[in-house]
């Protein structure tokens, strides 16, 4: 039975009343998709919510997380959906497997993976979470249920792959994995005085390290450079323990809280840099974490998102390498005019030119979090006009204010490519989300 | 290693729910399964998946218990697994529209799969299979009947006294197979999902577990969440003057 919810984005700034459907079986599940327009739900910790919409039923895909088969010979697994990643990489390492391009937080279902084609933390080596995708099997009221690949229906592929669920619910992911040739993650910090300088190291780390990403005090030093912090350069190792500990299947859905309480807590999240540096500096330089641990950084770091008791606004950008040091040079007359509260900066290396609304550019991404408030959003339309001067493009999953027009221009013909073989393949437009709204799609 | 690992646990119903809850808890304790559900495609989804993630035996039989028609090859495939320690019999539901009285057709359809499928099926065990423990699914709503569900609770009432009743025949012929009535209270499932319900709803995974402690402790009739034992023998103690204006 459906019931009406307020669903959240995972940011807290976008909210719809919808009716959420968690069916427990196939045949319930079927019958929830073909009764008019859905969208298909994973965990909902998607930041934009890709997961709801006013007029859609949203579908879960809870109960949808098993695994269906295992070939381990040919290094592939067949799953469901709704299987979390923790639960995933938990079970693959005991057989010695490993899927390497996975985001931030173990909450994450594989479905989510597929619908934003996520990426990790060397993107630069191990490509997006679609690269590893073998098949697909999606169901569309109008079509059934329909198996796609590289090698067959291509364009169904392609057009899921980064697709925001908007071409069906998908049942079933096969997944390729690659041996696993340690048992732990070692990660070293490396302290860089600015931003420049953490461009420079960070593509020489590339060369030589599997994950590479910084983190910057957005602001001026003491020493007049901009934006000082660290590189991490991580790298799968054989450890002296094998510490592969279960993480809880928790969700990662904080609505905006209005409590006392929360207000006081969200006053102090302009002192978050300050506070993380302080406590990295009193951590070792380099450290070794379990594998689960170390793949997945924000798992035990949920508290931040409390931080933001109105929501969290987050920006992600590729800037190719020829413009970089143009857009670095704008952000820092910006950030010191103006002083946006910037509680997380961090940089990553992109390598690849990707299909469609995939967030895919060979190029540095750069990524800020901060408040939603309106002098925030001004920070953001500046960051948006600069990105488009410099030949960026925007992660569509990050940002709930991102407008069509920004998205138009800045992945232009990959905009209208996707738009018309949505069109093409679903001329009714049965699945629609917030997003897909926002979008125009 | 604990002594229910590697037997065999029959659990039928168990494609959702707390079935399937109770799947994943026994086979986490490395118990063989057996499953039973109406539901060909879920169970091939849920063998493979306990097969794979506790590499152990899974073995599934397809068919819709209230099919008089599929008994005898239903009792053929339980008499082929052997011995079985522990035989969980969840499948049960609801065929009632809120607010209505129940038709002809969801009244049959209520006692065949709440009651005559699950006494069926537990005079078989009984009879051939030995279990030491049979647990039966009840519910809250038979000690507190309620202006809703009406099949549904005449169908697990008659459950749940046919059960106490084959409690004592068994122990009077001093057998040892034990009998588990659980009177549920509020359970996340299809049913309850969407519902304003007043009290807090347990997850089918923490009454698995819950199950899975008392396995060879608790017999007889018991209550989960326990308070639902003294909401019940206060609604039991409340004058029908007072208990027809309550709105429950």
């Amino acid at each position: 039975m459906p019931s009406l919810q307020e669903i959240y984005s995972f940011d807290g700034t976008e909210r719809v009343n919808a009716e959420l459907e968690t069916p427990d079986r196939y045949s319930h599940l079927i019958k929830a998709l073909s009764g008019g327009r859905f969208i298909a739900r994973g965990t909902g910790s998607s930041y934009v919510l890709a997961s709801a919409h006013e007029s859609s039923c949203s579908v879960s895909s809870r109960f949808f997380d098993r695994i269906l088969h295992v070939d381990a010979k040919n290094r592939k697994i067949t799953v469901e959906p709704g299987i979390q990643l923790g639960s995933l990489l938990r079970f693959l390492a005991s057989m010695k497997l490993w899927l390497p391009a996975v985001p931030g937080h173990p909450s994450i279902s594989v479905g989510g993976c597929v619908a934003f084609n996520v990426h990790g933390k060397g993107q630069f080596r191990t490509g997006y979470f679609g690269d590893y995708v073998d098949e697909l099997v999606v169901f569309h009221p109008t079509y059934g249920e329909q198996c796609c690949s590289t090698r067959q229906n291509p364009k169904l592929f392609d057009l899921t792959i980064g697709g925001m669920g908007l071409t069906g619910f998908i049942t079933q992911v096969t997944l390729r994995l690659v041996p696993l040739t340690g048992n732990a993650i070692q990660r070293t910090r490396v302290p860089v005085e600015s931003m420049e300088q953490a461009i420079e190291t960070l593509l020489s780390s590339a060369e030589k390290h599997e994950q590479v990403f910084s983190w910057h005090k957005l602001g001026g030093a003491a020493n007049g450079a901009f934006a000082p912090g660290y590189i991490y350069q991580e790298d799968v190792v054989q450890g002296k323990y094998f510490g592969l500990k279960a993480l809880a299947p928790d969700t990662l859905v904080f609505p905006p809280r209005t409590s006392l309480v929360d207000r006081g807590i969200g006053l102090l999240r302009n002192q978050i840099p300050f506070v993380y540096q302080m406590s990295e500096r009193l951590k070792p330089e380099t450290e070794v974490f379990d594998l689960l641990r170390g793949t997945f950084p924000i798992y035990g770091k949920e508290i931040y998102h409390r931080f933001f008791n109105d929501g969290l606004l987050e920006y992600q950008v590729i800037i190719p390498h020829q413009n970089v040091a143009s857009f670095i040079a704008e952000l820092e007359d910006h950030v010191l005019e103006h002083g946006p509260r910037v509680s997380l900066c961090s940089l990553k290396v992109f390598q690849g030119e990707g299909k469609y609304l995939n967030f895919s550019r060979s190029g540095i991404c750069f990524a800020m979090d901060v408040p939603n408030h309106p002098n925030e959003h001004a920070f953001f339309e500046f960051l948006d006009r600069l990105s488009m001067a410099c030949g960026g493009i925007q992660n569509i999953s990050k940002d709930s204010r991102l407008s069509v027009e920004t998205v138009r221009a800045t992945y232009a013909a990959r905009y209208d490519d996707f738009k018309t073989a949505l069109f093409k393949y679903d001329p009714k437009r049965l699945c629609q989300s917030a997003v897909s709204e926002r979008l125009d799609l | 290693m604990d002594p229910m690992a590697r037997q065999r646990v029959l659990i039928v119903g168990a494609s959702s729910g707390l079935g399937r809850a109770l799947a994943e808890q026994y086979a986490g304790k490395n118990c063989d399964l057996a499953l039973v559900s109406r539901d060909a495609r879920d169970l091939a989804a849920i063998r493979a998946d306990l097969s794979w993630r506790f590499r152990v035996d899974v073995r599934d039989y397809a068919c819709d218990i209230t099919d008089r028609s599929r008994q005898p090859a239903l009792r053929e495939w339980l008499k082929s697994l052997g011995s079985v320690r522990y035989a969980c019999l969840v499948a049960g539901g609801t065929f009632e529209g809120p607010g209505n009285i129940p038709d002809e057709g969801a009244i049959q359809k209520s006692m065949d799969l709440n009651y005559f499928a699950i006494v069926s099926l537990m005079n078989g065990l009984v009879s051939s299979s030995f279990p030491e423990t049979i647990l039966v699914v009840s519910s809250i709503a038979v000690t507190a009947p309620r202006g809703a569900n009406l099949a549904y609770t005449a169908a697990k009432t008659a459950l749940d006294t046919y059960a106490q009743s084959l409690r004592h025949f068994i122990a009077v012929r001093k057998m040892n197979t034990k009998i588990q009535i659980l009177r549920l209270g509020y359970m996340d499932s299809i049913f309850t999902r969407g519902l304003n319900l007043r009290f807090p709803v347990a997850q089918a995974a923490e009454v698995a577990r819950y199950l899975w402690r008392i396995r060879d402790t608790k017999e007889g009739v018991f209550y989960y969440p326990g308070y639902w034992w003294l909401i019940c023998a206060v609604l039991q103690s409340i004058p029908w003057f007072l208990y027809r204006r309550l709105r429950f």
